[in-house]
């Protein structure tokens, strides 16, 4: 696979699994467009292209939603509230997950949008397999302790 | 609703909100407009190393960490990956070629770069200075060991008189663990250094050097201790071929130095670090470095010590030189001797104000930088961690600085610290961190920990390695973790840090993180 197939047969889902950890469509394009600037510079080093683009996202989506909310001056539980993403599909729980700390928001979405192991999830989140299974766990309870309020 | 089910509703909510998102197909745009950012990743250890390598000595006493946690603590600098950007000032550099003086006495034990090898940018700064005094009961002792005449191994055996009461501090050695001098103590080796400590005579004691375990062991079972003195070894009964060189005589008082620390990146995963510290105990230059074989030479008028590390240590080269009651080093990997030793040459004296100066521009470049937490406590001070690792480092927060921001604000690296889990022993991250920081906020002496939890311990440690006694203390919640803040009533206390329910923690001592002065 060339990084240009990598590219163009990659790109769209990232851009949604990016979206639905940062919450925001634009900051989801950007996020996308800046993994894959890593992604070149190491792809003469990448054994398996595409788990570590997805990696490469996770992990900027993680790092861009604290940049943004500093950046805009505003409380993170704003920005989870999309004023450019598609409406109308378990809005209560969409709110919810704006609540939930980066790394947790990261997890759950791994965990039930991309159907990852607790082993994925912390090999993308830099943490065991144990601690994954935590933040999927605490981000699960605090969207049921949302959505029941 | 049971779980299953509430599980299923948020697989069939991310589904819809992601296949309801319109992403239009794209090409990679052409090389060349895409903007490739470089970053700078640091070693944590690198930035800890910077503020510990001047006061090794003590950090080896003093630090402690518990079950397995990794410490941060003063670590020689291990490699990097990625290069920072382009220093622009000072100037580089160039190898020395003038042997004329350079240098003159500084009373205040300021100093700063005249110029930076090409490549390399200032990352922390930080400054203490008193009144925060040293124990009055430290002492220490060296011996050299010669090969040929080159000094090439070292043994120090520093000591004090524990504080009495809360604030106290004592080492914690098992009783059924190894026995030193007929009582509890404790060896270990590492990085080509062996380490021993024990408690005797009302004393903390703690021997550290290069040299062979034997010849550590044969001295440290050859001396005396006294509360009043500390250890001493009658020079009959030294191995053969090691030299006494301290307790030497005290030089002139040392009230007004400051002690400072500057650490640089450079490309390639270079590293640089220099610090000036009040030459306590009129430390002679051959009992400055014990980490590795050394050499002398005069550079721009002053004799140097030059010394590299063990290929257990790392791959570093220190110069050491003394200069108007302050010792000073510079140390650097990845860099020729004579790229060292010219920016040896080039360290000159200064004043308070060049370098604070230098203080106010890292800290400024820092707050430019995103962070990785923050929060503000209720007086307003705002508090943060910043990491320069890259997205895909092993250890996320490689390389960070904590930052106060008050009237007035600083980064720095970190004093102490400590992380574990899985990810200690592992290439993967840590599991948990406590980072700790100390600042000087409107003229409290305060320290800042960062705990990737919720704090549990928090207080000073005694003399009684049972107890603790908590101190009161401010927490502000971050998204990644919490900040807890505590009032420094005393450079003799030590510090503990520990998690909510985690089983590894940090123990600080104030001797080792000097107050950092917040800039004006």
């Amino acid at each position: 696979m060339t990084f240009d197939e990598l590219y163009a047969e990659r790109r769209a889902a990232l851009v949604r699994l990016a979206y639905l950890v940062v919450g925001s469509h634009a900051v989801a394009e950007e996020t996308v467009h800046e993994a894959f600037v890593e992604v070149l510079r190491r792809w003469d080093s990448i054994e398996a292209p595409v788990a570590y683009a997805r990696i490469t996202v996770v992990r900027a989506a993680v790092r861009t939603r604290r940049r943004r909310a500093r950046e805009l001056d505003l409380a993170v539980r704003t920005i989870e509230r999309p004023a450019d993403g598609p409406t109308g599909t378990d809005d209560e729980l969409w709110q919810a997950l704006g609540v939930l700390p980066g790394r947790q928001r990261a997890a759950v979405v791994l965990r039930f949008y991309e159907d990852c192991s607790h082993e994925e999830i912390g090999a993308a989140l830099g943490c065991s397999a144990a601690n994954a299974r935590l933040l999927v766990h605490r981000g699960v309870a605090r969207l049921k302790q949302e959505v029941t309020r | 609703m049971n779980e299953d089910a509430f599980d299923d509703r948020i697989r069939r909510m991310l589904q819809a909100r992601a296949d309801a998102l319109p992403v239009e197909p794209q090409e990679w745009p052409p090389v060349t407009e895409v903007e490739v950012r470089r970053r700078r990743p640091v070693h944590l250890a690198v930035f800890a190393g910077a503020a510990a390598m001047l006061a090794a000595v003590l950090a080896t006493v003093f630090v402690t960490t518990r079950d397995t946690t990794q410490q941060m603590g003063p670590t020689p600098p291990g490699p990097s990956t990625a290069a920072p950007p382009p220093s622009t000032s000072p100037e580089a550099i160039s190898p020395v070629t003038d042997p004329a003086p350079a240098v003159a006495s500084n009373a205040g034990g300021w100093y700063v770069p005249t110029s930076v090898p090409d490549g390399f940018e200032i990352v922390s700064a930080s400054a203490n200075r008193p009144p925060l005094a040293a124990n009055p009961t430290w002492q220490l002792a060296a011996w050299i060991d010669r090969t040929d005449g080159r000094i090439d191994r070292r043994l120090q055996v520093s000591s004090l008189v524990p504080q009495e009461g809360p604030g106290g501090y004592t080492f914690d050695h098992d009783p059924g663990a190894t026995i030193v001098r007929g009582v509890a103590g404790s060896i270990s080796e590492a990085d080509g250094v062996t380490s021993v400590s024990w408690n005797e005579a009302g004393r903390m004691l703690s021997a550290s050097g290069t040299m062979d375990r034997e010849r550590i062991m044969a001295i440290v079972e050859a001396g005396t201790v006294e509360a009043e003195s500390g250890f001493r070894v009658d020079d009959a009964l030294l191995p053969p071929g090691v030299e006494h060189v301290l307790p030497a005589e005290p030089g002139e008082p040392l009230d007004l130095l400051v002690t400072t620390s500057l650490l640089f990146e450079g490309q390639g995963g270079a590293t640089l670090w220099m610090t000036s510290t009040p030459n306590e105990g009129g430390l002679p230059l051959d009992g400055m470095y014990v980490f590795g074989p050394v050499r002398r030479e005069t550079v721009g008028g002053i004799e140097r010590e030059i010394a590299t590390s063990s290929p257990d240590h790392g791959d570093y080269t220190s110069v050491s030189w003394l200069d108007g009651g302050s010792r000073l080093a510079v140390s650097g990997t990845g860099m020729a001797d004579d790229e060292l030793l010219a920016f040896a040459r080039g360290v000159s004296p200064s004043d308070e104000a060049t370098f604070l100066d230098l203080e106010r521009e890292v800290t400024d470049r820092w707050l430019r930088e995103p962070a990785t937490d923050e929060a503000t406590f209720a007086d307003g001070l705002a508090v943060s961690v910043r990491s320069s690792a890259p997205a895909d480092a092993v250890d996320p927060l490689a390389g960070s600085v904590l930052c106060a921001e008050a009237i007035t604000r600083l980064c720095a690296a970190p004093i102490g610290g400590a992380g574990g889990g899985n990810g200690a022993e592992s290439a993967s991250a840590p599991d948990w961190y406590i980072l700790v920081g100390t600042f000087e906020v409107d003229g409290r002496k305060t320290a800042i920990a960062w705990l990737s939890g919720e704090p549990g311990d928090i207080g000073v440690t005694t003399n009684d390695p049972e107890r603790w006694d908590p101190l009161p203390f401010e927490r502000a919640d971050g998204q990644q973790g919490v900040f807890v803040r505590v009032d420094v009533e005393s450079a003799l206390s030590m510090l503990k840090f520990s998690r909510n329910g985690g089983s590894g923690g940090a123990n600080v001592a104030a001797e080792v993180f000097d107050v950092e002065v917040m800039t004006r």
